[in-house]
């Protein structure tokens, strides 16, 4: 209960029914110095500035102060009043002290935590890398579900087990998870997570300065050992050749080995063949780009990690016209620091105005020079190696289909030709066909990064 | 009898002692200072039956003597005469005090039931750095709220250092805590309670030697002596709630500001958060922002730069517990030290990395 709220009500009643001068003499300085529920009795000690606004207060209003209280609290008040000298009277805090039993379990709470958490830190991961802040979509729920199997059971379930996918899917994210979730249950585990560059670097490092001891040391004798973009050792035959035996040494010993690099094993040239089958023995597993629900996802947990809340249709909005998550974090990131900078709240208005200036030419780059409908069609079939009348023609077989929806597409996001107008450049067909084949592109673009680039290359290539 | 004295030893002694002798209308007796004479030395005593103290002091004359006065009156009497020898003339009922020029006699009461201080010879003692001490005091007061209705948290815990060797000096009001670690020579077990007020009281006139404490459980008593002078303080039965474990040692956020950054924000703030239960706001970041709470006064708003590291966090605080921090610590770098808006804050001065302050967020 907050005894200023309560004393500000009680005023309020009291200022109608007492002068304006005695008013402003005795009762404006007044304040709860505090509250004692002996009993039955509620006894209310009111703090006054001075003797005569006590004597006052005490002789004359006790009756007003009395109905005004019992009114503003429910329940029965009884006055008594002090002196305190100005501002003072509240040094007294209420709440849970520093010897309650509350706040004992949180502080034991927080050392838990604040241990685990440098345990983390430590280990050269980042804590909020946690399988609760890792969104799980079609996409990526069969890693997800692997990794949370490893996790449970490490050297048991899948051992080694590899994890591959493009940039920013979250190879990198999910590995840490298991590695956090491990300390979590055995903060004694011996855990090292390093990128594969970081594991070259130190070898060579220790060949150079001859402390090849101290290096084993390190790797071989951990229980877990997690090594992000592995492939980067492809091609570096001593450091392959130092991660044979590491790999080797825990395996033997029931240690868990965790990798992820940006393709599968198979893929990956110059690396040794016993390196390689090794890997494939393991779980081979892969992350494909996220999909628009899974975008949605990773905004709304991204939004909350930099402390802020994102509204769902705004990040729907984002996750139609971003696709690649690295872009999406940067996004946040530009987004969060417009709202800070002009202290306004997120709005549709703000989000459409910094895509726009985001999107990859769609909108930005109007063409520079003037170009004709014919010139782009032209151009396009140079691009694709189609005969100009075959893109213009009837055919509908795929090669020649999707550089003509390429052009539609091309004719009416850039030269803004009417869906009737681009129907007849293309020998009469129905606006309807148009329509069907610009929303085609427009949502293979949102999907696919490859699409992305293919068009912009197109653009370039039209205009300029 | 006759005797000679110094008129600064016996202003000194009597300053000391006469704060203990007054208004106890209980026992009567009390509101007087005992005075014993024996042959070179001269005892003055009073007690105000929590604490009691004894100062000695040198004196010329030939017998052995032991009466009790009214401290207040000769005390003027001696401050308004001129500094060296002063002349004491014990009669039957009366004490005669005089100098070249001056003369003065005083109603004395024949000494009856005195409670005398009696220090155990066998005792053995810890020894302190007066200085040391003193500001040990002083520090852990600060926290410690006098009129308290828990006895236990009116004084001031005295308990050796888990680790290495130091008298740590405790004390709270429930909502903050300031612990004070100093050096010692000695061996100290356990941990004793003693009343603050009685400290404070004391701690000035002995803090600038080395003093020597001895612990009576029998009497259950604390005994301080330093020079010339010898305290006996009660000790509080009751026992101090265990404070080590809101000691935090890691933190989820962490920040370093300086003293005057600080201190010049929260006066700001202070003028509206008075009118609001005292309550401050403030939010760490990269900056720390400090805000009161709207009130019918107004509101008020600061920022100051810090080192940042750890969690970004908002929380409440009483102003007047950081005021009290800020007033005893005067300059230079801050660390604080959190774990979320309802653990306990850790306070530490880089300039005074003996004491540490614990103060109680308030829920927002």
């Amino acid at each position: 209960m907050n005894t200023n709220n309560v004393w500000q009500k009680t005023l309020d009643q009291i200022k109608n029914t007492v002068s304006f001068s005695d008013y402003n003499l005795f009762f404006l300085n007044t304040c709860i110095s505090s509250i004692n529920n002996d009993l039955d009795k509620n006894i209310i000690i009111i703090s006054c500035q001075n003797y005569f606004a006590k004597q006052t207060l005490e002789k004359k209003y006790k009756k007003h102060i009395k109905r005004a209280l019992d009114e503003t609290m429910g329940i029965n008040c009884t006055p008594e009043f002090i002196i305190h000298s100005k501002g003072g009277g509240q040094n007294i805090q209420t709440g849970p002290g520093l010897f309650s039993q509350e706040t004992n379990q949180i502080l034991s709470e927080k050392e838990k935590e604040n241990q685990l958490n440098n345990l983390i830190r430590r280990a050269n991961l980042k804590p909020q890398n946690t399988f609760q802040n890792f969104a799980v979509s079609p996409t990526n729920e069969v890693a997800f579900a692997a990794a949370t199997a490893v996790a449970k059971n490490p050297g048991d379930a899948y051992n080694p087990l590899f994890i591959y996918g493009d940039v920013g899917v979250g190879k990198t994210h999910l590995m840490q998870a298991i590695g956090i979730k491990l300390l979590e249950e055995n903060p004694r585990l011996k855990l090292i997570f390093c990128p594969g560059e970081q594991f070259t670097n130190e070898i060579i490092e220790a060949i150079r300065n001859k402390k090849t001891p101290s290096f084993r040391e390190k790797y071989r004798k951990v229980d877990v050992l997690l090594v992000d973009d592995i492939q980067f050792i492809a091609g570096k035959n001593t450091v392959q050749e130092e991660f044979f035996h590491t790999f080797n040494t825990i395996k033997a010993v029931g240690g868990q080995i965790i990798l992820t690099s940006d393709r599968p094993p198979q893929e990956i040239k110059l690396l040794e063949d016993r390196l390689r089958s090794r890997f494939e023995e393991g779980l081979n597993i892969d992350i494909q780009q996220p999909n628009f629900e899974l975008r949605t996802a990773i905004l709304l947990i991204k939004s909350k990690q930099m402390g802020q809340e994102l509204p769902l249709d705004i990040a729907q909005d984002i996750a139609q016209e971003i696709t690649s998550t690295r872009k999406l974090q940067g996004f946040l990131t530009k987004l969060f620091a417009h709202i800070n900078l002009r202290n306004a709240p997120i709005s549709k208005e703000i989000v459409m105005y910094l895509l726009k200036k985001d999107l990859p030419e769609e909108n930005r780059l109007q063409p520079m020079v003037y170009v004709s409908p014919k010139e782009v069609i032209k151009k396009i079939s140079k691009y694709y190696d189609i005969p100009l009348q075959l893109i213009l023609g009837p055919r509908r077989s795929k090669p020649i289909v999707v550089p003509r929806q390429y052009a539609m597409y091309l004719l009416k996001t850039d030269l803004k030709i009417s869906y009737v107008e681009i129907g007849h450049i293309f020998g009469d067909r129905d606006h309807t066909t148009v329509m069907h084949a610009v929303d085609k592109v427009s949502q293979n673009l949102k999907k696919t990064t490859n699409l992305q680039a293919e068009i912009s290359e197109l653009r370039k290539q039209i205009y300029t | 009898m006759i005797i000679k004295t110094q008129q600064k030893d016996l202003i000194n002694a009597l300053i000391l002692t006469s704060g203990f002798a007054k208004n106890n209308s209980q026992l009567p007796i009390l509101n007087n200072v005992f005075i014993k004479i024996d042959k070179k030395v001269m005892e003055i005593q009073a007690t105000d039956l929590i604490a009691a103290t004894k100062v000695r002091i040198g004196v010329i004359g030939e017998d052995s003597l032991e009466f009790l006065i009214q401290a207040n009156n000769l005390l003027e009497y001696l401050q308004a005469l001129n500094s060296g020898e002063v002349t004491m003339d014990i009669a039957e009922d009366k004490l005669t005090v005089s100098q070249i020029g001056s003369k003065a006699k005083f109603p004395l009461i024949k000494a009856g039931d005195f409670p005398q201080i009696k220090l155990n010879q066998k005792l053995v003692g810890i020894k302190v750095i007066g200085e040391e001490f003193l500001n040990a005091i002083r520090w852990a007061s600060i926290a410690v709220s006098i009129e308290d209705n828990r006895p236990a948290l009116t004084g001031l815990l005295f308990q050796k250092k888990d680790n290495g060797n130091g008298l740590m000096i405790v004390g709270s009001d429930g909502y903050r805590l300031s612990v004070a670690d100093i050096r010692f020579k000695g061996d100290f077990d356990g941990s004793v309670l003693i009343p603050c007020k009685s400290l404070l009281s004391i701690a000035k006139e002995i803090g600038n030697t080395e003093v020597e404490i001895f612990i009576d459980r029998k009497t259950n008593q604390a005994y301080f002596s330093a020079s010339n002078i010898l305290v006996a303080i009660r000790l509080i039965s009751e026992e101090f709630p265990n404070f080590k474990k809101i000691l935090p040692e890691t933190f989820q956020t962490s920040v370093e500001v300086e003293y005057g950054d600080l201190s010049s924000v929260i006066k700001q703030v202070s003028i509206f958060a008075r009118q609001n239960a005292n309550i401050i706001k403030l939010e760490i970041a990269e900056k720390i922002k400090i805000s009161s709470q709207e009130g019918y006064a107004g509101s008020g708003y600061g920022e100051l730069d810090c080192k940042f590291e750890g969690e970004k966090l908002g929380l409440g605080f009483n102003f007047r517990y950081l005021q009290d921090y800020l007033r005893s610590i005067n300059d230079g770098l801050i660390k604080i030290g959190f774990n979320g808006q309802l653990a306990p804050v850790k306070l530490t001065s880089e300039q005074k990395p003996s004491y540490i302050h614990v103060i109680m967020p308030v829920k927002l």
